[in-house]
């Protein structure tokens, strides 16, 4: 039978899939685990999700205005 | 929504033939439609004027050299012909017979000249000069954009202003409101809106942000279009409303007209105008009223020039107005950006400050010039307001300061390369609402779903070998329905097969019927 | 050694934890370290006025829609001269010196700027700097008033000079540099020209018991009274263009050194329409009381608790007890503008002011020491980092000097020489003088040597890598008149620089690298950032990691290794020769191997450093090498031309600064349009991002520009790259994965020998050096063929996205450089180094 579940797609690059599995571990989200470069996941997640990854990459960011 | 129409000419060429026989029976707009034209189609029109027989196209043809000059011949004539000014009848080119008539009567000065605006007969007790308009329509149109970048000083804008950035998606009110809701909303709504305190800090778009960059007055005609739109919704007529704004710009600066033998729709036009600093008038229901330099040069092809409503910036502006393009760019340079991401803008400008803080971090400022980094987080705020990367840039690059103009490029490579990265950068994660399907029992199954869904162009991720798709939110109601046309279709024939007993059939027949 | 820590740490947090061990001298060990540095702080007695900055008051102005965008900021209340245009700067209230580099004057304002305050950014178009109590009491050592300071600052300035900054500068300038600390016939003198403050230095209890009355005729005041000494009768050899007589000693006629510099100075001060009357202050009475020796240090400190802090100026040409050595410059070596520029500022007033020269790598930093040794004619002490620097330096001393062999010593743990006769120079490092412990019976009694003489000069290479404690015990333990602390990046961040400024002087001059690299004293370089994404196999277990297994995961992502093997044979192609760095020695031998390139790093013997360097140099075939962070410093090596950085150490602004500075002599730089690159590969989404950003930090305020590659153009046609299948990249990542914790630590490379960096005597057999040398031997055997070089069938170097890489006349760089090396009309350039 085929079935249809509502959710939201996610595109990303390989290296922010990676950051999504792993936070999937935390928190289960993921519906389905698409491609290397896509995931299909529950969308009242999506925000959060968002903010999440934003944190991790800003860690890898030097902010120029901090030592001015 | 996607497009910010800012040209005059593609309004008016989605207007109805019937639309331009009103309009041209005003001597004033055809002139104006006249000044508005790129050269070549001026030099058509001048040929044309006083040759009676319509040319046929292969004479007019004649008159361009070569391939190029065919190419740039049909390009002027299409848009001649978008205007209704000529039309192509049997080979022929035939000018419009108002147009003919009343532009002549403009060049002549023949006909009603009273779209060219009533000088008022008395002299002015309060007259004011060029200088006061001048500042008047400076401190008016500033007032609109400070509200645009948030540093008003003092009361917003008044409501007329308030519905128009709203409903042009220059502004947007709300969390809910993103860029094109503005369409749906109801004007009046949205000034209530803007105008409480609780609603929030309306924030300026992506195509509030595109329209800053522009000329004064490209921003102009902008507005005017959009009150156009408006003014249509409000059942005025569009050709009083256009006619009107062409007549402004025929005007002479410094001089003043008699408001009396205006219809009631421009009477009603000039109150809103004045909020625009387009028009002065001393008081409500005055009956006189001076044109600014915003509507003078309407029509005139030359820029406009304001700049900003201090003294030194001003006289510079005036100055600039005369002077030849190029040369008025060197004037209007003002940024330095080093590859230290370290910007020095020479401005006095608060408006200038305004849009620059929409992207940099600054720092220092001085009587006549800020300091300022371009950060990771400067950008993305802009970027988060839907400021793209593309406008910051091109931004730069048009107000890049006389010494940055020394190089080439222009502006350090490194740094337009960041800002294009930070862009990147955040788009990184593209989520979109779909629906996923999944556990196809039969690869056939998948396949017309798939072929189907393509051809909807519903589909977002497709994968043979799992059988799985995702569509579209929208495309979910389509391709549902087909799968569980799909599945019955499939229930039945097992059921007809169940009663056939004939077991090794029915892949063929399905597969034709979702073909047909 | 070698602190634990996981890259969870804040940055800052461990930046600073890190700071204590990031100097390559690592012979002290912890406890010690310790203990000095407590000991230390609380000694270094820092002026009050140092700690001031300069302050915030409010003001009442017309505030508009705009102002709170700036806060404090806004200056509009500063009000524009109406000849605002031709003057070239803003001042702000917190002493931001913000100038336009483009005016007219500006080359004439950088000349006052960089003497009273510190260059933040010299990018092309706006530079900014500083005013900070440090840079004014530079400014005042150098001779400069606290009254000619604002008054040029003011006639400069579009607006007017905040209220502010003129007390800041009145209050660092007054007391600043008015009293100097002077060795004059071998007798400490307190002297200024203001004998009120001698006076009330007395009062205090301290210094009036370190006091000597000697047999000198006190006047009324109680005081010794002379004549300001001037600089009248110096020379600083190398300054003239036709150096007739290279023997014409201190004694000679006008002074060219100094007197430029007086001319320097009236220009600026002409062209602002200061007139400033130089024998007036040059012919100002000094008053002065002796001090006994064995006080000086107490009486130093006294006097910055005092808020006076003390200059030290050493009247060389009045030393009469220490003999004097016979050295000058050869007749044709002939020193640069901004070498003299430097120099002019040390001997300014005839005496030899102890201070900090800054210049950038490879701007010759090595002959502006040697060029002061033979202005003050004494003996000298150089100290600089490593064995090999020492043996370079002597080279240089041999080469542009006149010197005889017989008066030069080197002291490391090899050599222990005494030079013959009364005066000379010995050449050691840091650590062989500093090293209290285990040292051998010759070292001993060549410590004796050094301690029991006096010392008319001491030189200090690359003083910003040295740690402060260690610079303290060989100030006390050497007695010597003048100090000159040579460096190229005094990165402004580093709390050290404080003490620097204190333990020898204040920075005298700071070079501007874009400057000289525009007028083709250093090469122009290309940096680029190259990201290299990570794998998703070693980006999942790196996201997993939350130890120092992570850098080696970002070092070691297959991708980066890809790139580098790219960028090498694009790089080879072209006919660059190419050092990569990497401060992870586990990397290191990795990446060396797989890519089969000679390496060096902390174990590797001394000859076996000097085979790989020398076929480095003169070996067509042998075109890359790496080297392990011993590499940062030092190891000059001109015929590089292309660098590669694999690994940092963190966020260090010294260290890429120290990097890049290995191509900047690149020996073709003023080929024309020739290009160096430097590259660093970055593991993108990893912390060694947001590493590589701060580094670039320094670079770009001095105006380079680091192009961000996303993309290697031509990489992915590339044939047979490195681990290019998932199982060869599966079995690198378990060798990585499998490795020790420790493997990681960039600091594992270090110097197991106490003495130095480049060398040692006690190499511990290990998997490095002989193994790989004995593969890369065999092919240097093969080849004494031409170097082959091709124009690579690659375009030009691109970015990714439609950035594309600008390079000028980009086949110069393949320019058959042995055939003709240089156009006749460089060859000057080359003589001059």
């Amino acid at each position: 039978m085929v079935k249809a579940v509502k959710g939201v797609v996610v595109e990303c690059d390989s290296a922010v899939k990676q950051i999504i599995l792993g936070l999937n571990e935390k928190g289960q989200f993921i519906i389905e685990d698409l491609d290397d470069t896509h995931v299909f996941v529950d969308a009242s997640c999506v925000d959060q999700l968002r903010e999440d990854i934003d944190q991790i990459l800003n860690e890898n960011t030097y902010k120029v205005e901090d030592a001015k | 929504m996607s497009k910010f129409q800012t040209s005059i000419h593609e309004y008016l060429e989605t207007l109805p033939l019937q639309t331009f026989n009103r309009l041209y029976q005003k001597p004033a707009t055809c002139l104006a439609v006249f000044r508005l034209l790129p050269p070549l189609g001026k030099q058509i029109i001048m040929s044309s004027l006083y040759v009676d027989p319509p040319i046929a196209v292969s004479d007019m043809k004649l008159w361009f050299k070569g391939s190029a000059g065919e190419i740039k011949h049909t390009e002027a004539m299409q848009r001649l012909k978008a205007l209704h000014i000529f039309e192509e009848v049997r080979g022929k080119y035939a000018m419009n017979a108002t147009f003919l008539e009343q532009f002549r009567n403009a060049l002549t000065g023949g006909g009603n000249s009273q779209s060219f605006g009533l000088a008022t007969s008395t002299p002015d007790k309060y007259h004011v000069d060029i200088h006061f308009l001048d500042d008047y329509a400076t401190k008016q149109w500033e007032a609109i954009l400070h509200f645009m970048v948030g540093t008003t000083e003092g009361r917003p804008p008044c409501k007329g202003v308030l519905n128009l950035l709203g409903r042009s998606g220059l502004m947007t009110g709300g969390a809910d409101n993103g860029g094109g809701g503005g369409d749906q909303m109801d004007a009046r709504d949205f000034a209530s809106q803007m105008a409480r305190q609780d609603f929030g800090v309306p924030k300026i778009t992506h195509k509030g942000f595109q329209f800053l960059l522009q000329d004064i007055n490209t921003q102009v005609w902008a507005f005017l279009l959009q009150y156009l739109n408006m003014a249509e919704s409000l059942n005025m007529d569009l050709v009083e409303v256009l006619t009107f704004f062409f007549q402004l710009g025929s005007l002479e600066l410094g001089k003043d007209y008699s408001s009396e033998n205006l219809t009631p729709t421009q009477t009603h036009l000039l109150e809103d105008l004045k909020a625009y600093g387009i028009v002065y008038q001393r008081k409500r229901g005055s009956r006189r009223y001076y044109p600014t330099r915003l509507a003078t040069t309407l029509t005139s092809g030359t820029p406009v020039m304001l700049g900003s409503h201090t003294n030194a910036t001003k006289i510079a502006a005036a100055a600039a107005a005369k002077k030849a393009e190029e040369e008025e760019e060197d004037d209007h340079g003002f940024i330095v950006l080093e590859t230290n991401y370290r910007i020095y803008a020479y401005t006095d400008s608060p408006l200038q400050i305004a849009v620059l803080n929409l992207f940099v971090h600054l720092r220092d400022r001085f009587p006549n010039m800020v300091t300022g980094v371009v950060t990771r987080d400067s950008i993305r705020r802009a970027l988060s307001k839907g400021i793209t990367a593309d406008q910051i840039i091109t931004y730069l690059t048009a107000h890049a300061h006389a010494q940055m103009r020394k190089h080439s490029p222009i502006l350090p490579l490194t740094v337009v390369d960041q800002i294009r990265l930070w862009e990147i950068e955040k788009n990184r994660l593209r989520p979109v609402p779909s629906w996923l399907y999944s556990q196809f029992s039969r690869q056939q199954d998948f396949e017309s779903t798939l072929e189907y869904a393509s051809e909807l162009d519903v589909v977002l991720w497709s994968n043979q070998k799992r059988r799985m798709l995702c569509i579209t939110a929208e495309g979910h109601t389509a391709v549902g329905a087909y799968v569980r046309k799909l599945i019955s279709r499939h229930k039945e024939l097992q059921a007809q097969q169940a009663q056939q007993s004939s077991p090794h059939t029915h892949h063929s027949p399905h597969v034709s019927s979702v073909a047909s | 050694m070698g602190v634990k820590r996981g890259l969870d740490d804040s940055p800052a947090e461990s930046q600073s934890r890190r700071r204590k061990n990031d100097g390559p001298i690592h012979d002290i060990d912890a406890e010690e370290d310790q203990d000095i540095e407590e000991d230390f702080s609380d000694k270094l007695v820092v002026p009050k006025h140092a700690t001031m900055d300069a302050v915030n008051q409010s003001h009442n102005f017309q505030r508009d829609s705009v102002s709170y965008i700036f806060g404090d900021h806004d200056y509009t209340w500063l009000p524009l001269k109406t000849d605002h245009g031709s003057r070239p700067l803003w001042i702000t209230e917190d002493g931001h010196i913000i100038l336009e580099g483009f005016s007219p004057i500006a080359e004439k304002a950088i000349d006052f700027l960089i003497t009273i305050a510190e260059p933040v950014s010299r990018p092309s178009h706006i530079h900014e700097y500083k005013l900070t109590p440090y840079s004014l009491y530079a400014a005042v050592s150098v001779g400069l008033e606290t009254e000619d300071i604002i008054e040029v600052l003011s006639r400069l300035s579009k607006v007017p000079v905040p209220e502010s900054i003129l007390g800041l500068i009145r209050d660092c300038t007054l007391s600043y540099g008015k009293v100097k600390l002077v060795l004059k016939h071998n007798r400490y003198f307190v002297e200024s020209s203001h004998p009120e403050m001698l006076q009330t230095l007395l009062r205090d209890p301290v210094i009036k018991e370190s006091r000597l009355i000697g047999d000198d005729e006190p006047n009324n005041a109680g005081l010794i009274t002379g004549k300001a000494p001037n600089a009248k009768d110096v020379v600083i050899p190398g300054v003239k263009k036709e150096v007739p007589d290279p023997n014409k000693a201190a004694g000679g006629s006008a002074a060219t050194g100094a007197a430029s510099q007086a001319t320097g100075e009236d220009e600026i001060f002409a062209v602002v329409g200061l007139d400033r009357d130089d024998d007036d202050v040059e012919n100002d009475d000094v008053h002065a009381f002796e001090i006994s020796s064995s006080s000086v240090e107490i009486v130093k400190k006294r006097c910055n608790e005092l808020d006076y802090p003390m200059l030290e100026e050493y009247d060389f040409r009045n030393d009469t007890l220490n003999p004097d050595l016979e050295i000058d410059l050869k007749p044709i070596t002939v020193i640069r503008p901004y070498q003299e520029k430097s120099l002019s500022k040390m001997f300014g007033n005839g005496r030899a002011r102890s201070g900090i020269i800054v210049l950038p790598c490879g701007a010759g930093k090595t002959l502006v020491g040697i060029t002061a040794a033979c202005t003050v004619k004494k003996s000298t002490l150089v100290l600089c980092t490593s064995s090999v620097s020492v043996l370079q330096w002597k080279q240089q001393f041999l080469l542009w000097s006149n010197i005889k062999p017989h008066q030069i010593a080197m002291f490391t743990s090899d050599q222990k020489e005494k030079f013959l006769g009364a005066a000379g120079i010995v050449i050691s490092t840091y650590s062989m003088v500093a090293n209290t412990r285990n040292r051998s019976h010759d070292s001993q009694k060549m410590m004796n040597f050094l301690k029991s003489r006096e010392w008319g000069f001491l030189l200090l290479d690359e003083v910003h890598v040295v740690p402060a404690n260690m610079f303290r015990k060989v100030l006390t333990t050497i007695a010597a008149h003048a100090k000159l602390g040579l460096t190229a990046t005094l990165v402004r961040e580093d709390e050290k620089i404080d003490d620097l400024n204190f333990l020898i002087g204040p920075k005298l001059y700071e070079a501007n690298w874009m400057d000289l690299a525009s007028r083709g004293h250093i090469a122009n370089v290309q940096c680029a950032e190259v990201w290299c994404p990570m794998t998703p196999a070693f980006y999942r277990e790196y996201l997993r990691e939350s130890s120092r297994k992570r850098t080696l995961l970002y070092v070691m992502n297959p991708n980066k290794f890809q790139a580098c093997q790219y960028l090498i044979r694009y790089h080879e192609e072209r006919g660059d020769k190419i050092i990569v760095f990497s401060d992870n020695v586990f990397a290191l031998v990795a990446y060396a191997r797989k890519l089969e390139k000679p390496f060096i790093y902390g174990e590797t013997s001394q000859q076996e450093r000097v085979r790989i360097l020398q076929n480095f140099q003169h070996n067509p075939k042998i075109n890359t090498i790496f080297l392990s962070k011993v590499g940062d410093t030092s190891i000059d090596l001109p015929e590089a031309t292309c660098l590669i950085q694999v690994s940092s150490h963190y966020g260090s602004r010294r260290q890429e600064a120290q990097r890049l500075g290995r191509i900047l002599r690149a020996k073709r730089r003023n080929d024309e349009g020739f290009n160096a690159f430097f590259y660093s590969l970055v593991s993108k989404d990893t912390q060694e991002m947001y590493y590589s950003t701060k580094r670039q930090q320094f670079l770009i305020d001095q105006g380079y520009a680091f192009k961000v590659i996303t993309n290697l153009d031509g990489m992915d046609q590339e044939q047979d790259l490195v681990y290019s299948t998932p199982a060869e990249q599966m079995s690198l990542l378990q060798t990585v994965l499998l490795a020790q914790e420790s493997e990681a630590d960039l600091n594992e490379d270090v110097e197991h020998d106490a003495d130095d960096l480049t060398g040692n005597t006690t190499r511990r057999s290990g998997a490095g050096g002989g193994s790989v040398l004995s593969h890369v031997g065999t092919s240097l055997a093969g080849g004494s063929h031409g170097v082959k070089r091709t124009v690579g069938g690659l375009k030009s170097l691109s970015g990714g996205d439609q950035m594309a890489y600008i390079e000028y006349n980009k086949s110069v760089n393949l320019k058959d450089k042995d055939k003709k090396e240089h156009h006749p009309l460089f060859k000057k350039h080359y003589n001059k180094k």
